[in-house]
């Protein structure tokens, strides 16, 4: 099973409707909103990855085969810069 | 609730069991934590997010936003959150900048403990977010302090302020403030602070009682609660003389967290000589919080008195005759000795010439009393606001590169709440005082004129308004000399300040356009008495260094804006009067939207129209199309998100919005008045088009949104012009030789 979580080197803020995040292999700190947003608050403990898109298809009323694509891609994006640790 | 209340009131927003002791106005008995009843009026709002912007407040006021407490639009919620975080995207830098350093540092045996900033947001708040902060703040052992220096030298962090002698940091100094190759502050402290209480504190107790925090996976040290207490209450009540309503809320925060150890703090307390140090930051969290600090360090300072001697202590760091001598002879009965009174008065009434010349800008007074060197001439700068406006960035600017060996310039300004560069002119050492107008006809601004003008005895008073102007005119005497700097065409006067005007310009003794349209304009009427002085033009400019530029730009502008790199941004830096025009450029942008969907308009200032033009953007359906983002002292850092910069106005002088922009190699698409022509060429560094003509605005935007190489010819020719032809530096040295040649001794009395 493989579960994801936030890289405790990642450095970031909580604003309104956004999370700003500065990832160890970033040079700027990069924005999340929306589904990424709701992605990041998710990872704040390991958590499964079918466990995750359940939780997000949940959570925006969509089927779990429409999200599944998506929501990896962003996850792989994620690990590539250092912000999520995969397990 | 005024702006002020209101203000303090999210300073204090959130302090667990707040302990408020006042009955406001809209006081809910269900939410006492409530700050409004319903969204605020855009005249409120807009300075507010200003001021909370400079405080470096945003994350109480997000607190109060994300709770409910603070009810907003949406358009109010959109530009807190940008606000926020324009505000963290800051913070997380400086934080893994703080990250590299403690390594380096700790790799070189150098112990470092972590005050302030990063070290308060995740050890006081529920969510750091909420405190933010603006540098970086280390503690270093006495004994490691000269390596740490050293160290820091080696990764680029220089020292503007040398060390008052050889010797002084490791015996008597706070510590050192440092800059980084990428601009960001860095203060170094061996102590908590100068002077009479910084050299009572037990720095080994500092490093006695630290705790741990992790910030990106390592482990930090910060001071003990007990400390921790003591120092936020150093900080908020003697670091600066206006006490800065953050550094309150961590005295509060701290109290109401109730970590610390109350008997132990007031053993500290008595041993560092700092009651009169808390009491007053005690009295600060009632004062400017409405916060009543119910705790047994609070209760023992009830009955408390200062002492003669305490009260001049604390008077040298916060009163109005506060002065660094006045800190050093405070701090004499508190040194030991006879020997270290002596080498702590030598090395402060003594300094190097390094020292002396970064410190006060101005000559070594021994050196000057054996007539190796003049006195710096005294000169007055007299405006009608600092607010955020293109003079005053110009002024500000100016004032940065004003050789203060020659000059000692302070600033008056009338209306108090135009105060958006007090603070950066303060901090390049320039005084500014108000003259306290409530309203521009408020008549006992021109009797305080009267008194600072016989105070301070100005060699040269240079206006830069025409109503303090003309004022000026008339109560400067012989042998003081007068300059004016005209800003805008004459004929946008009204008749009276155009007669005001005109009446007393002949007492001039020299005068300045800002560009050769307004020098053209400036031609008083016969019935006008005296000879008027002939009008020079001198083309100001911007500081490139403070433009920033490029892909990285623009990526971090766009990402504080959350505008993705597919979108097309026009954007406006100019306030809602009607000189401006946004009403036709409004018709404009509808036009440009209608054929490019995915474009937004940015309009970045406030004023007196922005109802109406809210309205008019709501009657076109532009709502998702154009921001208003109000007041923002952060332009530089938004101009690169734009591809086209646009002004619709129907009268300028030379705006400095127009220069940034180009220097920000950012196409422009402007209206060819007043001084605008003198900067841009048609169709070589953008785009001039006549005044009041929406169809022709709309075309030339068009054409430079749809042609991507001409528009980053554009670009490209505007840096290129603004490199070459409008210098910051040379105004201020052609400014500096008017100053020098109508001081000189020789000259005929007016």
């Amino acid at each position: 099973v493989r579960t994801w979580q936030r890289d405790e080197r990642t450095l970031w803020r909580r604003c309104l409707e956004r999370i700003v995040l500065l990832a160890p292999a970033l040079d700027d700190p990069i924005v999340l909103d929306g589904t990424a947003r709701v992605i990041w608050e998710l990872v704040d403990e390991p958590v499964a990855e079918q466990a995750l898109l359940s939780s997000l298809a949940t959570a925006f009323d969509r089927d779990v085969s429409h999200l599944d694509t998506e929501v990896i891609d962003f996850l792989t994006q994620l690990r590539a810069a250092g912000a999520l640790v995969q397990t | 609730v005024s702006p002020d209340q209101l203000l303090r009131r999210i300073a204090a927003f959130g302090l667990p069991e707040l302990q408020t002791h006042r009955q406001r106005p809209c006081d809910d008995p269900e939410q006492p934590d409530r700050l409004a009843d319903r969204p605020l009026e855009p005249p409120v709002f807009d300075p507010l997010i200003g001021r909370v912007r400079s405080l470096r407040l945003s994350g109480f006021l997000l607190t109060a936003v994300a709770t409910g407490a603070l009810p907003t639009t949406d358009e109010q919620r959109r530009r807190v959150d940008e606000l926020h975080t324009a505000a963290c995207i800051s913070v997380l830098q400086l934080e893994r900048r703080l990250l590299q350093l403690i390594d380096v540092l700790e790799a070189n045996g150098i112990d470092v403990v972590v005050l302030k900033g990063t070290s308060a947001a995740h050890l006081l708040y529920p969510d750091p977010t909420q405190r933010m902060f603006g540098d970086n703040d280390l503690l270093f052992r006495t004994q490691h302090f000269d390596r740490a220096l050293a160290v820091l030298a080696a990764l680029g962090y220089r020292r503007p302020m040398a060390a008052p002698r050889p010797g002084f940091d490791s015996r008597f100094g706070k510590g050192a403030t440092l800059l980084g190759l990428d601009g960001d502050e860095l203060d170094a402290h061996r102590t908590l602070l100068f002077g009479t209480f910084g050299l009572t504190i037990d720095t080994d107790e500092l490093f006695a009682s630290t705790v741990p925090f992790h910030l990106g996976g390592r482990e930090l040290r910060a001071l003990g609660p007990d400390t921790g207490l003591l120092h936020a209450c150093y900080h908020a009540a003697l670091g600066d003389p206006d006490p800065r309503l953050g550094s309150v809320r961590d005295v509060a925060q701290r109290f109401a967290l109730g970590q610390h150890d109350p008997t132990r703090v007031c053993e500290l307390m008595g041993a560092w000589r700092a009651a009169p140090v808390v009491s007053r930051a005690v009295e600060l969290c009632d004062r400017l919080l409405d916060v009543q600090i119910d705790d047994p360090v609070a209760t023992r300072l009830a009955a408390y008195r200062p002492t003669r001697r305490e009260q001049r202590a604390i008077a040298s760091y916060v009163g109005v005759e506060r002065s660094h001598v006045r800190k050093v002879l405070a701090s004499l009965p508190y040194l030991d000795g006879v020997v270290t009174k002596a080498a702590f008065l030598r090395a402060n009434l003594v300094p190097t010439a390094t020292y002396l010349r970064a410190r006060t800008g101005r000559r070594d007074v021994a050196g000057a009393n054996r007539g190796r060197q003049p006195m710096p001439a005294r000169v007055l700068w007299l405006t009608k606001g600092l607010g955020l406006g293109g003079a005053e960035r110009l002024l500000t600017s100016v004032a940065a590169g004003i050789d203060r060996e020659r000059f000692e310039v302070e600033v008056a300004y009338l209306l108090p709440w135009k105060d958006a560069f007090v603070a950066e002119l303060e901090a390049e050492g320039v005084n500014a005082v108000c003259l306290g107008a409530r309203r521009t006809l408020d008549p006992r601004w021109v009797l305080r004129l009267r008194v600072l003008l016989r105070r301070r005895d100005y060699a040269l008073v240079h206006t830069h308004s025409p109503v303090p102007a003309a004022v000026a005119r008339l109560l400067v005497r012989a042998p003081t000399r007068l300059v004016h700097t005209e800003h805008n065409v004459w004929g946008r006067y009204r008749w009276p300040t155009y007669a005001a005007n005109a009446l007393t310009y002949g007492r001039n003794d020299a005068s300045i356009a800002v560009s050769d349209a307004v020098a053209d304009s400036m031609v008083p009427p016969r019935w006008a008495p005296g000879t008027a002085p002939a009008v020079e033009t001198l083309l100001h400019g911007v500081n490139l260094a403070e433009v920033p530029r490029g892909p990285a730009a623009r990526r971090a502008a766009r990402a504080g804006l959350d505008i993705s790199d597919a979108i097309a941004v026009i954007g406006i830096v100019a306030n809602f009067t009607p000189k401006k025009d946004h009403a036709g450029l409004l018709t404009a942008f509808d036009e440009v939207r209608r054929q490019i969907p995915d474009v937004v308009l940015l309009l970045i200032g406030s004023g007196p129209l922005e109802d109406e033009l809210r309205r008019e953007v709501a009657a076109r359906d532009l709502a998702d199309n154009v921001r208003f983002l109000g007041s923002r002292d952060d332009v530089p850092a938004l101009l690169p998100a734009l591809d086209v910069f646009v002004l619709s106005s129907r009268f300028e002088g030379l705006p400095i919005a127009l220069l940034e922009a180009m220097a920000a190699e950012v196409a422009c698409v402007v209206t060819s008045v007043g001084g605008i022509p003198e900067a841009v060429t048609d169709h070589v560094e953008g785009r001039l088009v006549p005044p009041d003509e929406p169809d022709t605005l709309a075309g030339a935007l068009l054409d430079v949104l749809r042609d991507d190489d001409a528009r980053a010819a554009m670009a490209a020719a505007g840096f290129e012009r603004v490199s070459a032809g409008f210098s910051i530096d040379r105004a201020i040295a052609r400014t500096q030789e008017l100053y020098d040649q109508l001081l000189r001794p020789s000259r005929e009395p007016r």
